[in-house]
């Protein structure tokens, strides 16, 4: 098609050309001709992305309202890789220090408070500068650490879920949709970490999901060790256009 | 002796009179200027010869002298008489503030003066466009004419005039038809505003000559054709940056294209280049342009007030304030080009042809980091011929294709996928004749064809629809004498989908003296429903579905008009009152079945637009010249809900000041666009605690009036170069809210007060002419 268009168009330079012995006319259509040329150029020129990427997407649209997956940022080890439950069931994470930090959707869980019986916790660094910070001692000695809660964060409920619960509670399919136009879809108290949900703001419908490029540090569930955490982007660059992301793409690495 | 006597008269009657015009207040000559002359004061049997390089004119001048017709675009008309024996004579043409002259080709079929319309016709000069330093066409419309509102939104633009959205406002270039995306909006961005030669707007059905989709109004813009022998005209503007969001963008940063391309310069170049030669006419027009991305804020949370006039289970008005802050609304940046060749060939009266060719290619960058951006990619090529057979009739034959692609292209990866595509092709032929006398006809038929490529069809699969038209029109414009003039047309519409439809038209125009005009309208419309409206199936992620309906009817409209015109020349004024009264009128409403919400196209019950209109400008006195427009619609409420988000009341207003000498011409002029306040209903769901019951519900969504006003200073050296600087949004008015949920598209989308600089370079007058 557009070999079809260059052809035509040069066509139309041409015709009026034969009719014409003028040095400026053929300077215009190259000039012309140059202006397109450039028009459909685009620079593909950074840096190749180095981080990390979720094993799969997380979260209500695997049908599993509290689909989270677990990491044990000490040992590397992965739980629920692969789907929902497979490892960890939800509120088998509550008496085990085998993880460190969770992921459901852009919602994220340390071992602390009421999420698990561990001593883990999150701290915010402010806006960027990753890089910068390479070790513990550069940690504020003052610092708040905070510890998960169930009574801040909300997860959006599986439709499954949703219908189970109106069929439970008697109500009318049709009168409570799972998703309001206005209102976005249904959601559900959870226990997480209030601070890490601030790690990407979720705003529409249409969904729009912006990081806030914060780096945080995560506490260990044993109390002793100290990751950074930075998340970029809510999709995974490797994927095909109109993937509608989960698999968030993300920087963590240990303080020394 | 006798024969030396016969020899003398025929060398008294060969006498040729020498025409030299030039612009009043600069005395430039004025190039390309149209002299017609004939030897009766009723200009029958009219000839014509065109001003040269030096603006000067020869023809042969008949014994009794002759009557002379001399016009330019953007310049008054002069008439008046030769006498008898005159060798020499110069002319000065003032420039047209007013527009009363100009002239039109739109809503009939000859081209005549605004005045002489059988239908109102609102028409912007290209000139004065570009002169006011607008950066493109969208914010040109905006600011000139009222009720009419682009709006950038996620999927492209959306548009409103009066009440009316892109499917019942048909936008041509050159009187040819386009396709844009889905919902009937175009990439306005695709109409280079320094080609344009002038903006016809006719409101009110003109569905008898242009088909369907004109049911609301017809705009129509007039590319450039040189009439000079060489025009070459080359500009560059630079405007002030709307947001920069990226101080620093670096290779490591994941988003590093992303942030290139969101902190674009505002800036275009462009280049027009027109060759006349002989029988032969070339125009080329380029232009290219980027815009940066911004973000529109609101302070406080939503509000929303459920009103108990839209809910009857309301005992009163209730407002609920969001807990959650509004994110920042972004509105994206774009990279554009487009390119227009025309070739004309005109060897004689008799015979015309001409072909286009038009490109347009843009990066669209919105601020959603998605890491995808969206191309749009558009060819469109038209193939006209034109044969005049004696005086009897002339045909026309023309062939118009519009191709457009759309894609959306990864940020991080060199690859994209096509979105989907359109394609619309036409073919018409015209027969017009003036050979019964005051009687101007015009029969014709189109064919049509519409096919569009998307996943949206079939789901995630890429599949075609296609709708095909085959459309009969007819017209005849009867002058019944000087003061009174008739024009009835039909359009008949073949659909293999609907079968026939008939849209008549008549219109009346009386004019007891030169100053007053009155005119009345009465139109039936048919609108056929869209590809999109009828065969859409999209399922978002579960979420809600948009559905189309095969079953849909057309929309029915019936519009009637009366309106008012008074000119001389210094002042014009028109005034317009019309009805609009739509049945089955095709819209998407919000249902809930299949346990989701499902956003349907629907015939609903009627719906009636009703208003006026008054368009004004006066030219005060030679150096000031004030113009203004007003514009109320007053659209039906559905069981006691605004649904319309369009604004009652909208108007513009301008002053301008000229002032020209000698090679030194400076024009200052502020401008104002008012749009009233919105208040209207949502469609939405409440959860009354106390009842444990959901319902539905409509909150009232209430923006406040606004004025954007831009000021610019522009002077031209030497006839050669113009330099132009101004300010966009003067008093820096920014939206305070933004709305609530899906209403956030009815606020301007401004970053607040912006300056800019424009330099426009006649490139030709740099090449020294050969005097003859």
């Amino acid at each position: 098609m557009e070999k079809e268009i260059k052809a035509s168009l040069n066509l139309c330079a041409f015709a009026s050309l034969r009719w014409r012995n003028n040095n400026n006319f053929l300077k215009l259509t190259a000039f012309v001709l140059l202006l397109l040329a450039l028009g459909a150029c685009v620079k593909y020129d950074a840096d190749p992305f180095d981080g990390e990427i979720l094993p799969r997407v997380s979260g209500y649209s695997t049908g599993v309202t509290n689909d989270w997956i677990y990491f044990n940022l000490r040992t590397g080890d992965v739980y629920n890789k692969t789907k929902p439950n497979e490892d960890i069931t939800e509120g088998e994470q509550l008496d085990t220090l085998i993880w460190d930090l969770a992921f459901c959707g852009h919602h994220m869980r340390t071992n602390s408070g009421t999420s698990g019986s561990g001593k883990g916790g999150a701290l915010d660094l402010g806006n960027g500068n990753y890089e910068a910070w390479t070790t513990v001692s550069q940690l504020p000695d003052d610092a708040e650490w905070v510890v998960d809660t169930d009574s801040d964060v909300y997860v959006t409920y599986s439709q499954a879920d949703w219908y189970h619960y109106l069929v439970e509670n008697n109500m009318d399919m049709d009168l409570y949709p799972w998703f309001d136009p206005n209102k976005g879809p249904r959601q559900k108290i959870t226990t997480a970490n209030k601070l890490l949900e601030e790690a990407i703001a979720v705003s529409g419908p249409p969904m729009a999901y912006t990081p806030s490029y914060h780096t945080y540090v995560v506490r260990t569930a044993d109390g002793e060790r100290y990751f950074k955490l930075q998340i970029v982007n809510w999709y995974n660059t490797y994927l095909d256009i109109d993937d509608t992301g989960g698999e968030m793409s993300y920087y963590v690495d240990e303080l020394e | 002796m006798l024969c030396l006597l016969v020899l003398l008269m025929a060398t008294a009657s060969a006498q040729k009179v020498q025409l030299k015009i030039l612009e009043k207040g600069t005395n430039e000559p004025l190039v390309g200027v149209t002299v017609g002359y004939a030897t009766g004061k009723s200009m029958r049997n009219i000839e014509y010869t065109i001003t040269d390089a030096n603006g000067k004119a020869a023809f042969v001048l008949p014994d009794k002298g002759a009557y002379y017709r001399i016009s330019m675009v953007g310049y008054v008309t002069l008439t008046g008489k030769i006498a008898a024996g005159t060798t020499k004579l110069t002319l000065r043409m003032k420039e047209d503030m007013v527009g009363i002259d100009e002239v039109v080709v739109s809503g009939s079929t000859t081209p005549r003066s605004v005045k002489m319309n059988p239908v109102t016709t609102q028409v912007i000069s290209g000139k004065a466009l570009s002169e006011s330093g607008y950066g493109d066409l969208q914010q040109a419309l905006q600011q000139e004419t009222a009720g009419l509102n682009i709006q950038k939104v996620n999927f492209g633009s959306e548009m409103n005039m009066q009440g009316l959205d892109a499917r019942h406002v048909l936008f041509l270039m050159d009187g040819e038809r386009m396709t844009g995306d889905m919902a009937g909006n175009l990439d306005y961005e695709r109409f280079n505003l320094h080609a344009i030669d002038h903006v016809e707007i006719i409101k009110g059905g003109s569905s008898a000559l242009y088909g369907a989709q004109a049911s609301g109004a017809v705009v129509n813009l007039v590319t450039k054709k040189t009439n000079q022998p060489l025009s070459i005209k080359a500009g560059a503007r630079y405007g002030a940056m709307n947001e920069r969001n990226y101080r620093n963008p670096k290779k490591k940063d994941f988003l590093y294209m992303y942030e290139k391309n969101i902190d674009r310069p505002n800036m275009s170049v462009w280049l027009s280049a027109g060759l006349k030669k002989g029988a032969f006419t070339s125009q080329s027009d380029v232009c290219y342009s980027q815009t940066d991305a911004f973000y529109l804020y609101q302070k406080e949370n939503d509000k929303k007030t459920y009103t108990a006039e839209a809910n009857s289970f309301l005992d009163k008005d209730t407002t609920i304030v969001s807990k959650l802050a509004r994110s920042p609304m972004g509105i994206e940046g774009t990279e554009h080009i487009t390119a227009s060749q025309k070739v004309y060939f005109e060897p004689s009266d008799n015979f015309k042809m001409q072909v286009n060719g038009n490109y347009f290619f843009m990066n669209t960058y919105d601020t959603r980091q998605d890491l995808v951006f969206t191309q749009s990619e558009d060819f469109n090529g038209t193939a006209k011929a034109a044969y005049k057979v004696k005086d009897w009739f002339k045909i026309a034959v023309t062939l118009h294709a519009d191709y457009y692609n759309r894609y959306k292209r990864h940020e991080r990866r060199d690859f994209r996928k096509t979105v989907y595509k359109s394609r619309i092709n036409q073919q018409k032929l015209i027969v017009t004749s003036q050979y019964f006398k005051n009687h101007d006809l015009i029969l014709g038929v189109e064919r049509y064809g519409d096919e569009l490529t998307s996943d949206r069809f079939v789901n995630r699969k890429m599949t075609s629809r296609e709708l095909k038209e085959v459309e009969y029109f007819a017209q005849d414009e009867w002058s019944i004498s000087d003061k009174w003039m008739l024009s009835a047309g039909i359009r008949t519409d073949f659909s293999k989908q609907f079968g026939f439809m008939w849209m008549p038209k008549i219109s009346a125009k009386y004019s007891p003296n030169k100053n007053w005009s009155f005119r009345t309208s009465l139109t039936k419309g048919y609108r056929s429903p869209t590809i999109k409206e009828l065969f859409f199936n999209w399922d978002h992620l579960g979420m809600f579905m948009i559905v189309g309906n095969e079953d849909l009817e057309p929309e029915k409209n019936n519009y009637v008009s009366v309106g008012a015109e008074y000119s001389t020349d210094r002042f014009f004024i028109n005034a317009t009152v019309y009805d609009n009264y739509f049945t089955d009128k095709i819209e998407g409403v919000w249902k809930i079945y299949d346990m989701q919400y499902n956003f349907e196209y629907t015939n609903l019950g009627h719906q009636n637009l009703a208003g006026g209109e008054v368009i004004a400008r006066w030219q005060m006195f030679d150096f000031l010249a004030l113009n203004a427009t007003y514009s109320y619609v007053n659209i039906s409420k559905v069981d006691g809900r605004q649904l319309s988000t369009t604004s009652p009341h909208a108007a513009t207003a301008g002053i301008q000041y000229n002032y020209k000498r000698r090679k030194y011409a400076l024009r200052t002029g502020f401008t104002a666009s008012y749009m009233g306040r919105k208040l209207y209903d949502v469609q939405d769901r409440l959860t009354i605690a106390s009842e444990g019951a959901s319902r539905k519900a409509y909150f009232r969504c209430d923006l406040p009036a606004y004025a954007l006003c831009n000021i610019t200073v522009a002077q031209t050296f030497w006839d050669k170069l113009r330099l132009t600087l101004g300010v966009n949004n003067v008093f820096n008015y920014k939206p305070k809210t933004l709305g609530s949920g899906l209403t956030a598209f009815s606020v301007p989308a401004t970053a607040g007060a912006r300056g800019y600089v424009q330099l426009e370079y006649k490139i030709d007058k740099l090449i020294p002419w050969k005097k003859k």
